[in-house]
């Protein structure tokens, strides 16, 4: 069976949604319906349901940075009542998306498509790649998008600690700090991950989830769970990390 | 545009010499000449009432001819040196680049050209009228030659008075114009138009009462919204009713994590507010604090009077001024310097608008106005 994960703010066009999709997709099973964000993306770690209904605009995190962050292989619709820019996003990229209020026809052309889809995986790579671009596209860059970054620096009490960022095996955001994680031990920055993203070489910086951005000369290689989750490997480094779904691409081509 | 209209805007661009002439290039050397033929008119006069003796003079048609000509083959000479050296000017620094010149820049460039002119254009002019009618006795006239220049700096700087009041109310009628676009459009902002829309049709089979209420909400936010845009002010109470019609829309949109108070006694309602000052302030504390908080929270409404002024208060216990990371406060200036400019505009310094942090989270923005009621 089917399941699918919810998330709006708006109480009332989620129940509708709901509503119009038991109508169109009997079999569907709704595993919850998340109000914000954060509840979405818990929801979908913890129930990997095959699809989320997105909506873009959420508390907590936007439907962007929810999909941003999903690790397994759930699938993604996004669902938005009026957005110019995401709406142009999705119709160029394909991206499976939902206009509220549904409209029955167009609901079930949306249906129809994503069925298709998660019949066939093994397409699901360029569609991946594609959700890829759109996240990028649609994500506010930072303002600040100064030149190259070469180093952080990391206070630590009365001491500042200067990395150079080649020596970094990854960042990963923790709570309201960066966490830079090198081979002699980790420091705390204050630099969000979305900011040191567009001040990296993307060449060398890999960022692979929503809070993880990688050093590939460190990168050992991936491994990929019985959940078909894939995480990352780095030398001299013994914990993994996970990648998320939309990043996965990048490692296929590698 | 009509031809009348046409040629009105073409001689406002002239006098102001802009760099988009209106109507066609030559209508620009005719105007140089019109200008010059009223010139030599009023120096005529100005000439006969200096300088006729006898009381038969005034009565001399062919003496007033003569000094007519002369001095219009000078004011000629002028002006069209004047005019090819606003050319000359325009092609020798290019139009951005005058158009970017500091005032004092533009100060001296809208000075030097027309003196410069000036000289070129006696220096030009005199001798020509001289050689070709005789009797002229001018240049040897110390005294007559310091009064013209005197007269023609005095008409220059009249001119440029009148310009730049003339191009500051211009500049604060366009400016009042686009702010109330503005105003126009963040009344219409589409992501509330759209969803509040969706809401109403996902309402209507489900919980059909609701779905009519609320589009009954909508309609009175809608017209008393409409109605506020073609009156710069209004009662307290008018807004405060613009402000329940949008807050009932939104309370039935965000639900539980939305919860409102409206804190003003029955006698400040008559007080007079700028139309639609009230109304920004509420939906941003919804809008940038409210809806990006998971919990939602309370926007909180109050007035009082204090020191003979009226004093409002909208408050918010939402994510405050930094808010989370993808900042969802971007945006909320806009609606604020509208305010503040439409506040600026009606009652100068006698009014403010005030945003600060509340403790121990969201924002409190106060607005404090002369006393006044409606009629």
């Amino acid at each position: 069976m089917t399941t699918a994960l919810i998330a709006d703010d708006e109480p009332h066009l989620a129940t509708y949604l709901r509503a119009q999709l038991a109508a169109l997709w009997p079999e569907l099973e709704v595993v919850q319906v998340a109000r914000n964000g954060v509840e979405a993306a818990a929801s979908i770690a913890a129930h990997r349901p095959d699809l989320a209904f997105l909506d873009i605009k959420m508390p907590g995190l936007s439907g962007l940075e929810v999909a941003q962050g999903i690790e397994g292989t759930t699938r993604v619709v996004f669902v938005t009542a009026y957005d110019e820019f995401a709406v142009q996003a999705f119709e160029h990229e394909a991206i499976d998306y939902v206009l509220k209020p549904v409209n029955a026809q167009r609901l079930a052309k949306t249906i129809e498509r994503v069925r298709r889809a998660l019949a066939a995986p093994e397409d699901s790579v360029t569609d991946d790649a594609r959700l890829a671009t759109v996240l990028q596209r649609l994500q506010p860059a930072p303002a600040n998008a100064s030149p190259r970054l070469r180093y952080v620096r990391a206070s630590q009490g009365e001491l500042t600690h200067q990395i150079d960022v080649a020596q970094v095996l990854f960042f990963r955001a923790d709570d309201k700090y960066t966490c830079v994680q090198t081979a002699a031990g980790e420091h705390l920055i204050r630099a969000p991950i979305a900011e040191l993203a567009a001040q990296l070489d993307p060449e060398q910086f890999w960022q692979v989830h929503r809070s993880t951005i990688v050093n590939l000369p460190f990168v050992a290689g991936t491994r990929r769970d019985e959940l078909s989750r894939l995480f990352v490997r780095l030398r001299g480094f013994d914990a993994e990390l996970p990648v998320s779904r939309a990043y996965v691409h990048l490692f296929k081509s590698m | 545009m009509n031809r009348s209209q046409m040629i009105r805007a073409s001689w406002a661009s002239w006098m102001s010499q802009s760099f988009e002439p209106v109507g066609p290039g030559w209508w620009q050397y005719v105007w140089t000449f019109v200008f010059s033929m009223g010139v030599a008119a009023g120096f005529t006069v100005v000439g006969f009432a200096l300088f006729a003796s006898g009381g038969t003079a005034w009565r001399n048609l062919a003496g007033w001819g003569q000094w007519y000509l002369n001095y219009l083959v000078v004011s000629l000479a002028i002006g069209y040196s004047i005019h090819g050296l606003f050319k000359l000017g325009k092609s020798a620094f290019g139009k951005a680049r005058i158009q970017r010149f500091s005032r004092w820049q533009r100060c001296a460039y809208f000075t030097v050209i027309p003196i410069g002119g000036l000289m070129l254009g006696m220096a030009i002019g005199l001798p020509l009228a001289r050689g070709n009618l005789g009797t002229w006795v001018w240049p040897n006239d110390t005294n007559g030659v310091v009064a013209s220049v005197l007269l023609s700096l005095l008409v220059f700087l009249l001119f440029q008075v009148y310009f730049s009041t003339r191009h500051r109310r211009i500049a604060a009628e366009h400016q009042a114009a686009e702010a109330q676009l503005r105003l126009l459009q963040a009344q219409m902002e589409p992501h509330f138009l759209f969803n509040t829309l969706a809401n109403v049709v996902s309402l209507m089979e489900a919980d059909t009462p609701r779905a009519k209420a609320m589009l009954e909400s909508f309609t009175d936010y809608l017209r008393a919204s409409l109605l506020s845009l073609r009156a710069p002010e209004h009662s307290l109470g008018d807004e405060l009713d613009l402000i329940e019609a949008y807050l009932r829309v939104v309370k039935v949109r965000m639900d539980d994590r939305l919860r409102y108070r409206i804190d003003v006694a029955a006698e400040l309602r008559v007080q007079r507010v700028p139309a639609l000052s009230l109304q920004p302030l509420v939906e941003n504390a919804v809008v940038h604090g409210l809806e990006p908080s998971i919990a939602g929270g309370e926007v909180v409404l109050s007035a009082w009077l204090e020191a003979g002024r009226l004093v409002i208060r909208v408050g918010d216990d939402g994510i405050g001024l930094d808010g989370a990371h993808h900042s969802a406060r971007a945006g909320n200036g806009t609606a604020l310097n509208n305010i503040r400019a439409r506040l600026q505009q009606r009652h100068g310094e006698r009014a403010q608008l005030q945003i600060e942090r509340a403790a121990p989270h969201g924002v409190l923005a106060t607005l404090t106005l002369p006393t006044g009621t409606t009629a």
